[in-house]
């Protein structure tokens, strides 16, 4: 693991990054649309920012579940050859984590399996849980673009 | 209806048609937190057992034992 401490990683692929792009475009618009009704709406979302909320979600769960099949093994702690730095590590296990308390807490209500205070729970849960979301991917993919500015810059002694 | 709520006829008739989606949202959502859910478990399950690995007494050479796994 302390060999990747110094920003040295694999290089993403191609896929890795696609999904990681439609993650990120899907969680902007579901954060534009969610928390900022949540912060600034005085009534709950409707209309067509609830609409454009929903029409994003398929992305992101899409997203999510591609990021979820090529970051796992990068991200594992314990694998330094491929690995990333333990921030991110942790930081892609919350993402994925929390993804998916998002993701059934948004899609369980739709089903009759839960009264009037559970979906009010699970509404909760959604919004809480996506604030958490927000959090560690806007940390991930800064951490990201940091790490790739550094290994894009020439190191100073030239090698 | 709409007339009589008030609303935009073109919000109204956007929102019906967004139904028709409806059934794919839920399959797209459960399929993607089904496989969210198993590289989870997966690596969860790998890091488990790399932390009981550690505790678990390694089979000397001398007493014959082999890895049955």
């Amino acid at each position: 693991m302390k060999s990747s401490e110094g920003g040295q990683s694999a290089p993403v692929s191609s896929r890795a990054k696609l999904a990681y792009l439609a993650m990120l475009i899907g969680g902007v618009v579901l954060a534009a649309t969610g928390i900022g009704t949540f912060v600034l709406g005085k009534t709950a979302m409707s209309g067509w920012v609830l609409m454009a909320h929903v029409s994003a979600a398929p992305l992101f769960a899409i997203g999510l579940a591609v990021v979820a099949l090529t970051w796992a093994e990068r991200c594992r702690f314990g694998i330094s050859a491929l690995g990333e730095s333990a921030k991110v590590k942790a930081l892609l296990w919350l993402i994925l984590l929390s993804g998916l308390v998002v993701i059934l807490s948004a899609v369980v209500p739709m089903t009759p399996l839960f009264g009037t205070s559970g979906q009010h729970t699970l509404y909760l849960t959604h919004r809480y849980s996506a604030i958490v979301l927000t959090g560690a991917v806007v940390l991930h993919s800064l951490t990201q673009a940091r790490s790739s500015v550094k290994m894009s810059k020439p190191s100073p002694s030239g090698a | 209806m709409w007339e009589l709520r008030g609303d935009n006829r073109a919000l109204a008739s956007t929102f019906a048609f967004t139904f028709v989606f409806r059934p794919m949202l839920k399959y797209i959502s459960f399929g993607s937190a089904l496989v969210v859910v198993g590289v989870l478990l997966n690596y969860g399950l790998l890091g488990l057992g790399a932390i009981t690995a550690k505790g678990r007494p390694k089979p000397s050479p001398a007493s014959g034992e082999t890895n049955r796994l």
